[in-house]
């Protein structure tokens, strides 16, 4: 198989320079700055093979926005070495952008106070299409995305969830092999969400695109990608497929009880996550006791009112793995 | 009425938060006067009075045409903007005159920026061109029509700030009566300097008030040319006062049918 | 390994830059046809202020009836046509010089990172003020009505025009690349670009020593309008050619000041980083 992307003993340190409180301090910090040095990437290694579609996941400060700007070359690193389709990102910048596109949720690819259409045939024109090829790629676009009511709109008339419809279209114009985004549904609501992850996975599937998605949101990362890389405090805390994480953690169910009296109940294997009044919530650890003994106890020692279960939400595996830190780090083969 | 100087000393305390602008209006004032000073000193080569002026006068002139320019509050663009985003209604209907409380809010913004601005030119003036002849002598007697010429243009923003009531841009309006005073109230050049049939008439237009008449009092004192200049702003100020509460008159029952 | 040009449509060459900026140029003519009421009101503002500083001029050479060292009525109209011109012509085709250390500090410069062509005159050329528009013609119609209309003369203002163009670009890019180094230079730059416009529409002989020579450095309004409006009454080979090269240096500082400044910005090593 093919590695599109090759990250090898990647680091990267900010020197910030330190800003004082007060009027002398400030003074004095004019005259002898006084530096931090912030480690944004302390040695990360990945490897992403063709047709891949990854989730690049983690905490805010944790190095992600770092280490997407390293792969796609804005940033130079201090050292380790970085390898997209073959090529030093940062050195190759410019041919390397013809064949990667990005989506970067805050700042926008299209002209603000010009119509989508027009911003694709700019776009064309700057990865040098050919115009026949340019207006029947744009048109396929327009299909795939849906986006031909809106297309000779004005870019600020549009609401959110179309403006990020027509951005993941422009950034495939050039038929890019590789798909940057950072947080590309951010602000976006469940439906409109859910039809970008479509789009973005049928690209995956027909283009053999590979997708390199940064996000905090859990049904981004559940959704789209088959793998997930777990990055904080500068390096990678996690790599394996959504199986394996989910798998890990299924070994857990979350049961949540409405009672008509206060919890009455003592269990190895069940730990109790909170309790209000008549309500609680409960992890079991599957791995230590069967679930059927657990329900089987909670309706003989209490009267129920109401009770759930189901699986710990994507947001409580990810915070886990977050605080489990550097020496937990579990490295799978990609699927 | 206490209300009234109350405002005006909340505006002028809102004047120090904007440091920028107040610098940037500031050095902007000294680039002009010094650009001016090098025009009037190659002009006067040679001659030391041009339609009675020295070139020590040429250059004070402008010093104190533009303290009255400078000076100019930002009413304009509040009362767009009320109008504009519909606090108008909430303005509107506070227990005092809509157009006194905009008066006097405008006349502390700019009775603030008044000060830094006649030192600077007090400063760069002497520096350039050197002391002015019997400035502090006329200095209260030209304060006094300073002001006028304040409170006049802080009416002309009134009256045209009261338009918007009609007409959603204002400013080209606001241009007009600027570039009006430039010109025939003389801010560059003494309206002596004019041509015989144009300095007749510009005297004794509204713009000379603004202009003129406080900058050739404090350049060429006389008590004929304060009492004129008194006389005149009065007048002027009268006339305006009555458009703006016409116009307000208008405008509110305007605003009402309309819903603000 | 797959080749590089596969999956791509196929490259044209160099040859695509012009279409492009042609293109872009009419999009974002479009694009400020939607703000007409805006662009006339500008436009409206610029003509009053221009014609009301004419006729400030006008009344102080009707009183001295004389030139100003050297500068008769119709050469200080040269620097208000050509200042009109100059400036027009960097908004309209440049016009996005004054938003760059809004672009640098925001990170929005990424974008034209990400982008195979080269980011300066990428990052310039995304805007255009429509209003710049309404100076270039005004600049026009007032040349066509004070100078004397020869070939020799429209190549001239022309060539002029563009000269001022150029030099107003590099020095908002000078100006604000300080962002790079220093934090949010925005105002200054603004400041920075005002005072050279100011200067630039007045009579240029009426300057000396020390500030005639920051005239030609540091606030360089000699070399983009006092000289050219010389040579445009008595015109000099040489001199055209010393005035060309001293340009040309601003513009090659301004792109040097930039680029230094960039590899910085890909250092990441910026005052108050946002991640």
């Amino acid at each position: 198989m093919e590695a599109v992307l090759e990250v090898k003993g990647l680091t990267k340190t900010f020197r910030v320079r330190e800003k004082a409180e007060g009027f002398a301090a400030s003074v004095r910090g004019l005259l002898r700055p006084t530096w931090k040095s912030v480690h944004a990437v302390d040695g990360i290694e990945l490897t992403v093979e063709r047709g891949e579609m990854l989730a690049f996941i983690g905490p805010n400060g944790a190095g992600k926005s770092t280490t997407i700007k390293l792969i796609t070359g804005i940033l130079y690193p201090d050292s380790g070495s970085i390898r997209v389709l073959g090529m030093d990102p940062h050195r190759l910048r410019r041919k390397l952008a013809y064949r990667i596109g990005t989506v970067f949720g805050q700042k926008s690819q299209l002209w603000f106070h010009l119509p989508p259409m027009d911003s694709f045939l700019l776009l064309a024109d700057i990865y040098d299409m050919d115009p026949a090829e340019a207006k029947k790629r744009i048109g396929f676009l327009t299909e795939v995305f849906g986006i031909e009511e809106y297309l000779k709109t004005p870019v600020r008339k549009l609401s959110l969830g179309e403006r990020v419809r027509c951005e993941v279209a422009a950034s495939l114009l050039h038929k890019p092999e590789i798909l940057f985004l950072d947080e590309p549904t951010i602000g976006l609501d469940v439906l409109v969400k859910q039809s970008i992850r479509d789009l973005i996975q049928r690209v995956n599937q027909e283009d053999r695109v590979t997708v390199f998605l940064t996000s905090h949101d859990a049904g981004d990362i559940e959704k789209i990608c088959r793998r997930a890389v777990v990055i904080n405090h500068g390096h990678v805390v996690w790599d394996d497929t959504i199986k394996a994480m989910k798998y890990s953690f299924l070994r857990r169910k979350v049961i949540d009880l409405r009672l008509e009296a206060p919890l009455n109940l003592a269990l190895d294997g069940v730990e109790v996550l909170k309790t209000k009044n008549y309500s609680a919530k409960l992890e079991v650890d599957l791995s230590k006791i069967p679930l059927d003994d657990v329900v089987g106890r909670i309706m003989r020692d209490n009267k129920v009112q109401d009770i759930t279960i189901s699986n710990p939400p994507m947001e409580e595996i990810i915070s886990q793995i977050y605080r489990q830190g550097p020496g937990n780090a579990r490295q799978g083969a990609p699927q | 009425m206490r209300k009234y100087f109350r405002i005006l000393r909340y505006a002028a305390r809102d004047q120090v938060a904007y440091l920028p602008a107040f610098l940037a209006r500031n050095l902007f004032f000294v680039i002009i006067l010094f650009i001016f000073s090098s025009l009037w000193k190659v002009i006067y080569a040679g001659q030391s009075l041009i339609a009675g002026f020295s070139v020590v006068q040429a250059l004070w002139y402008l010093t104190f045409t533009e303290t009255v320019e400078l000076s100019k509050s930002r009413l304009l663009t509040r009362i767009q903007g009320e109008v504009k985003d519909g606090s108008l209604a909430v303005t509107m209907t506070r227990p005092y005159s809509y157009p006194l409380s905009h008066f006097f809010h405008a006349m502390g913004e700019s009775m603030v920026r008044l000060l830094p601005i006649l030192a600077v030119g007090f400063l760069f003036a002497t520096l350039f061109v050197g002391p002015l002849p019997g400035y502090f002598k006329a200095l209260p007697f030209g304060l006094i029509l300073l002001l006028c010429g304040m409170a006049l243009d802080t009416l002309w923003l009134l009256c045209i700030g009261l338009l918007a009531f009609w007409s959603e841009e204002v400013s080209p309006y606001y241009w007009i009566i600027q570039k009006l005073i430039f010109i025939l109230g003389g801010l560059f050049i003494p309206i002596d300097m004019f041509p015989d049939w144009l300095s007749g008439i510009a005297r004794t237009l509204p713009f000379a008030f603004s202009a003129y008449w406080p900058a050739y009092t404090m350049v060429s004192f006389s008590w004929r040319a304060f009492f004129t200049g008194l006389a005149g702003a009065a007048c002027y100020i009268g006339a305006l006062s009555a458009v703006a509460a016409l116009l307000f008159g208008l405008g509110k029952r305007r605003v009402h049918a309309q819903g603000g | 390994m797959r080749r590089a040009d596969e999956g791509m449509g196929c490259r044209r060459g160099r040859g695509s830059g012009l279409r492009l900026f042609r293109r872009q140029v009419g999009f974002n003519l479009s694009a400020g046809m939607e703000y007409r009421a805006s662009f006339i009101t500008q436009v409206l503002g610029m003509m009053i202020n221009n014609s009301a500083f004419i006729f400030f001029w006008l009344i102080l050479y009707g009183r001295l009836g004389t030139t100003i060292k050297g500068y008769a009525f119709d050469d200080v109209m040269f620097l208000w046509s050509l200042s009109a011109a100059g400036f027009g012509m960097a908004a309209v085709f440049l016009g996005n010089a004054p938003s760059l250390s809004k672009s640098i500090y925001t990170g929005e410069l990424d974008v034209y990172l990400l982008q195979p062509k080269p980011v300066l005159p990428s990052f310039l050329a995304s805007r255009m003020s429509i209003s710049g528009w309404g100076d270039l013609a005004y600049g026009a119609v007032l040349f066509a009505f004070t100078q004397r209309i020869t070939p020799g003369s429209i190549a001239l203002f022309l060539a002029f025009s563009i000269l001022m163009a150029a030099v107003l670009t590099a020095l908002r890019v000078l100006y604000h690349s300080l962002t790079f180094f220093f934090g949010n230079a925005e105002d200054f730059a603004g400041t920075a670009s005002e005072i050279v416009l100011s200067f630039m529409l007045y009579p240029g002989s009426i300057f000396e020593g020390p500030v005639n020579l920051l005239l030609h450095s540091l606030i360089p309004a000699a070399l983009i309008a006092y000289i050219p409006a010389e040579l445009f009454r008595a015109f000099d080979g040489g001199r055209m050619a010393v005035l060309v090269a001293a340009d040309l240096l601003i513009v090659l500082a301004a792109w040097g000041l930039f680029t230094l400044g960039l590899r910085r910005y890909e250092s990441g090593n910026r005052m108050g980083t946002r991640l």
